[in-house]
């Protein structure tokens, strides 16, 4: 356990920014690149390490509880593809990138079966159920992500223990 | 009143109609797909790559120095260096571009070659001097080009990786807004026709097929080389698939016109090249007007309004680029394409990640780096289509 990693990543954060990058050559500018993005995402590590397993509950939740109301309506592969989503949510036990990746991977795939044969009225459902679910995803991601410093709109959002708190 | 998010059976139909020169970049890419991770090469084996090639070229006598590896360019190992001949009066500065196993795009050398000389004189943009179209002489498609000098961001702002980002204050605005559109406009008037671009296809078959191929291009994209699912990115395909526009009047596209991919000249305040032209071909022109209304490359203003590239609002673009060409801006389509553009920016960070994962590139921390601007796109892809879907 000790030493955990709060102070093994500070401890490399601390070495590349006091005696690695001053070590690389000033014309190389690649490796001045690199060497400050290892910085920044060291930093964004330090900062996210000990939410981690909270932070994927909550977005396993929020995904698998959107894909269990649905009630898919269509054709031979819109039926097809919401059994394997059935499947997949079943098998989804414990929260993990994992599972959040084959949960999204069928409902991707639902998606695309309900263009072939799916009715109109379940489409319609599903796409907003999807764009719903997005929405909210994107919120949570850009919260967990703000410190990359690519959100225009980084004002409004919660810091990541506000995020999980209010779940 | 909820709209319908209908799908069209039209476009459905022609799934694989696609500019065949990408198609085939594609299919090189699947081809790449099982290589071994790519190595970095060293300064003295490209100094020694470079003089076999230019020889080849038919130099004599000419000696290589000051060869740097440059930063930037999230998806080609870039080089510095200066060629010295004798009997020419000025060492001339180049760059070389070499195509890594992977990155965010699969491109060509040849085609941006091409372009790049048939835009002598139109923009500033460096000028082509050699390709090694198949990596022959230097390892992987290459070409190199002269250096242009100038910046992508004033000293005292603080762009980030890729021109993301950059910050420009009221006079720096002033001073690049007109260039910008002006030379967005001569792009636009250029006569692909009438130029020999034999790398290009011309989507004229029906009306529908310049945003058919583009949609057709990142739906493969993500199909074959995303990092992760995610099914928002189907039901914007769907979306796309069914409000496809038709194209009134085709252009030289540039692909991936907006701050961050021009550089000037701190002093002057003059734009010295136009950059980054590995996207463009042919299609709609709100197609370029549209990367500058995709948030993540624009900023806000002192007032807190948006700005499109960090340089105008979106009305004083749109007016902007109508009194310059004499074109109308269609609003339903511009959106269609900030869409388009917005979705597409997700594959590619989705693909840079593939890339990453696999050690294809040399620059894989970036690239994993850059993924991070998908949470923010798909903020603005579901806002865009929710909004509709309420109206």
């Amino acid at each position: 356990m000790i030493p955990g990693f709060a102070i093994r990543l500070d401890s490399m954060s601390r070495a590349i920014s006091s005696v690695i990058i001053p070590a690389i050559d000033p014309e190389n500018r690649l490796a001045q690149e690199q060497a400050a993005l290892l910085l920044g995402q060291l930093a964004m590590m330090s900062g996210q390490w000990d939410k981690v397993e909270r932070y994927t509950e909550l977005c396993h939740a929020d995904l698998t509880s959107t894909a269990k109301a649905l009630k898919p309506e269509g054709g031979a592969a819109t039926t097809a593809a919401g059994e394997e989503l059935s499947n997949r949510i079943a098998a989804a036990q414990a929260p993990s990138e994992e599972s959040f990746r084959e949960v999204s991977a069928a409902l991707e795939e639902l998606v695309q079966a309900v263009d072939e044969d799916g009715g109109d009225a379940f489409r319609r459902h599903l796409h907003k159920e999807v764009l719903e679910f997005g929405k909210r995803q994107a919120f949570r991601d850009r919260a967990w992500f703000v410190a990359c410093g690519f959100d225009v709109n980084a004002g409004e959002l919660p810091r990541i223990e506000e995020l999980i708190r209010a779940g | 009143m909820t709209a319908e998010l209908t799908v069209d059976a039209r476009p459905l139909a022609h799934l694989k109609d696609q500019d065949r020169f990408l198609q085939e970049m594609l299919n090189q890419r699947l081809r790449k797909r099982e290589w071994g991770a790519y190595q970095p090469v060293s300064p003295q084996e490209i100094e020694e790559r470079l003089t076999n090639f230019l020889s080849a070229q038919g130099l004599e006598n000419f000696s290589i120095a000051e060869l740097s590896r440059l930063a930037g360019g999230a998806s080609k190992e870039q080089f510095l260096f200066t060629l010295l001949q004798p009997g020419k009066d000025t060492a001339e500065r180049l760059v070389l571009r070499m195509d890594p196993t992977d990155g965010v795009l699969e491109t060509s050398r040849e085609r941006e070659f091409e372009l790049l000389e048939a835009m002598q004189g139109i923009v500033p943009a460096p000028q082509p001097r050699f390709l090694d179209k198949e990596g022959k002489w230097l390892g992987s498609p290459s070409m190199i080009t002269t250096f242009v000098e100038g910046t992508t961001k004033p000293t005292a702002g603080g762009a980030g990786v890729s021109g993301l980002g950059t910050g420009f204050n009221v006079e720096w605005r002033r001073r690049l807004a007109p260039q910008f559109m002006h030379h967005l406009r001569a792009i636009h008037e250029f006569d692909f026709r009438a130029n020999s671009l034999p790398h290009f296809e011309i989507p004229d078959a029906d009306p529908y097929q310049a945003a058919r191929f583009r949609v057709n291009l990142w739906a493969r994209v993500w199909r074959e080389s995303a990092f992760a699912p995610n099914p928002v990115f189907a039901v914007v395909e769907s979306w796309l698939r069914a409000n496809m526009p038709e194209t009134q009047e085709l252009v030289l596209v540039h692909g991936d016109f907006r701050t961050g991919n021009y550089l000037f000249d701190e002093d002057s305040g003059e734009i010295t090249a136009i950059l980054d032209w590995e996207l463009a071909h042919i299609g709609d022109y709100h197609e370029d007007l549209a990367w500058s209304f995709v948030e993540i490359f624009g900023a806000r203003n002192e007032q807190g309004e948006y700005l499109c590239s960090n340089l105008m609002t979106a009305d004083e673009f749109i007016g902007s680029y109508e009194d310059a060409t004499g074109r109308k801006v269609d609003r339903t389509i511009l959106r269609f394409y900030r869409i388009l553009l917005a979705w597409s920016v997700v594959a590619m960070a989705s693909n840079g990640l593939t890339a990453a994962s696999r050690h294809h590139n040399h620059q894989d921390i970036l690239l994993t780096w850059l993924s991070m601007v998908s949470p923010p796109l798909l903020d603005e892809l579901t806002r865009l289509l929710l909004e509709e879907n309420a109206e």
